[in-house]
């Protein structure tokens, strides 16, 4: 089976409640950020977070998603990983999908490293007999040695983001979404995270990957899709992305 | 899939699949709720074992009741109460108390309600045992009655769908999610736990006659006192839960996609 996500035309509105639209549209005006607000009825303001997506991204693909606070990174993301369901538009996937999208979600901050390792596992629908297979190498590539005994409320943003991606990393997965926190992790992290990712794609795999860390994109990707004010700004390899992001400049 | 409604039986039938899932998951959240205290999830019997001795001294003490008569019916009163009431109050959190779970993975919607059907059952097996140790201990124990098992099957039913009605408005609207534990103290007081329907002037009878709830209570308690339940108690909550299945069905189908952005 070839593994693809392709999306057509897709729209998606947040629905933000209970606030004064009143007050949020005039705060647009001075907004730097964002996307596209409107007013919906009554108490309630949408705001037009991804607009006319289309986008394919197919099996050996490392794609990064690009662009400043606001421009729809994450949204895109939790639209590929099923989690918002677009307004208008059709998704279409075929794979497996793992989605890391906030740094702590799934993990219980009360319990160690390793019981974590082994909820992260019951998540992705694993048998305690497979988790139990792939701790040591989850472990050795977390790279926490004795710090998994300990309670994961005493780790750091950068450890708990080695932890994830292990577990991650770790379990086969058709196509894996990772939001920015990849990058808390430090330079010797973040470089052996994209060796892991590249043996991924070699195994003809899906990487969606949203980052601000231009180096990491040049490192990991091998296409870029960037995004601004909920729009697709630039789509392309990455080499295509350097040269636009230097003209940009110039 | 494109109908509103067949998606939201596509819902349903993805969440029966994941059975595996949140059967463990539960079990895990019931778990870490006691993590660093001894008694671990024994907590919950506690109490039921508090209430039912504290109803010792004041039913007995302030309103002469014979209470070696009536307090196995008010101790099971009370357990089949803690399934069929207490699950409401607990409901509104259903999709609040996951936000996290469901802004970082794609689960149907029903698995949330499943999960909370889990916990709920869980809770009640636990107390179940200690109702049974108290019995035994004070000599009262009766031997259930064979219909425990579908009443039981049926209030799950009942949790469940109750659990879409209440979550779905109480994530969009959050007066009503804390509305709920009020409205729950308030049916607790009109439903038969610690009083029985005769004891009620016969003019508002009705409270009891016409209330689901109590249907509900009665359904459980008549097998834990080891007799079978009467047939009205069966025909009112078949009754209920089909009027539930088909309200949380419509409320599934229209408002599946928007849930997620309430969180």
């Amino acid at each position: 089976m070839t593994h693809q996500i392709k999306l057509t035309n897709v729209d998606l509105d947040y629905y933000v409640y209970s606030l004064r639209s009143q007050s949020l549209r005039s705060a647009v005006f001075n907004l730097a950020v964002g996307g596209r607000m409107y007013k919906a009825a009554g108490d309630v303001a949408a705001v037009r977070a991804l607009s006319e997506i289309n986008l394919e991204i197919n099996e050996g693909d490392r794609i990064a998603l690009v662009g400043h606070n606001g421009s729809g990174k994450t949204t895109l993301l939790k639209v590929i990983a099923g989690i918002y369901h677009p307004t208008r538009g059709e998704l279409s996937i075929d794979g497996d999908i793992t989605s890391m999208i906030a740094i702590g979600a799934g993990m219980d901050p009360e319990a160690t490293g390793l019981r974590n390792i082994h909820k992260l596992g019951m998540m992705r629908r694993l048998s305690r007999k497979v988790i139990d297979s792939r701790i040591d190498a989850i472990a050795e590539f977390s790279g926490l040695g004795d710090f998994l005994h300990l309670p994961v409320r005493t780790y750091s943003a950068g450890m708990q983001a080695r932890l994830m991606f292990a577990v991650a990393t770790e379990f086969d997965a058709d196509i894996l979404v990772l939001d920015e926190w990849l990058s808390a992790g430090d330079a010797a992290f973040v470089q052996k995270a994209g060796e892991r990712m590249q043996r991924m794609v070699e195994e003809a795999k899906i990487v969606v990957l949203a980052t601000h860390d231009e180096d990491l994109v040049q490192r990991v990707c091998n296409r870029v899709c960037e995004l601004s004010g909920g729009r697709i700004a630039f789509l392309g390899s990455t080499e295509d992305w350097v040269a636009y992001r230097a003209a940009a400049a110039a | 899939m494109s109908s509103p409604l067949m998606a939201a039986f596509k819902d349903v039938g993805d969440a029966i699949r994941l059975a595996p899932l949140w059967w463990r998951l539960g079990l895990d959240q019931t778990a870490s709720r006691f993590q660093r205290s001894i008694l671990g999830p024994f907590w919950m019997a506690c109490n039921l074992l508090v209430v039912a001795f504290a109803l010792a001294f004041i039913v007995g003490g302030l309103m002469g009741v014979n209470l070696r008569e009536s307090y196995p019916q008010v101790v099971a009163g009370l357990l089949a109460w803690s399934l069929v009431g207490t699950t409401i109050a607990e409901a509104q959190a259903i999709f609040l108390y996951n936000a996290g779970l469901m802004q970082s993975q794609r689960l149907p919607l029903t698995f949330y309600v499943f999960l909370h059907a889990q916990k709920a059952a869980t809770n009640f097996l636990t107390q179940l045992i200690a109702f049974w140790a108290m019995m035994l201990v004070l000599g009262r124990f009766a031997a259930p009655h064979w219909t425990l098992l579908p009443a039981v099957a049926l209030v799950l039913l009942s949790v469940c769908f109750l659990g879409f009605i209440i979550a779905i408005p109480s994530t969009r609207f959050r007066d009503v999610a804390y509305m709920m534990s009020y409205v729950v103290q308030l049916l607790f007081y009109v439903t038969p736990v610690f009083w029985t329907r005769a004891q009620m002037s016969p003019k508002y009878r009705w409270v009891v006659d016409y209330s689901p709830l109590a249907h509900q209570v009665e359904l459980l308690r008549a097998p834990l006192t080891g007799h079978a339940p009467a047939a009205i108690d069966w025909l009112w909550s078949l009754g209920t839960v089909g009027a539930f299945a088909l309200i949380a069905i419509a409320l599934l189908a229209l408002f599946r996609k928007r849930v997620v952005f309430w969180l």
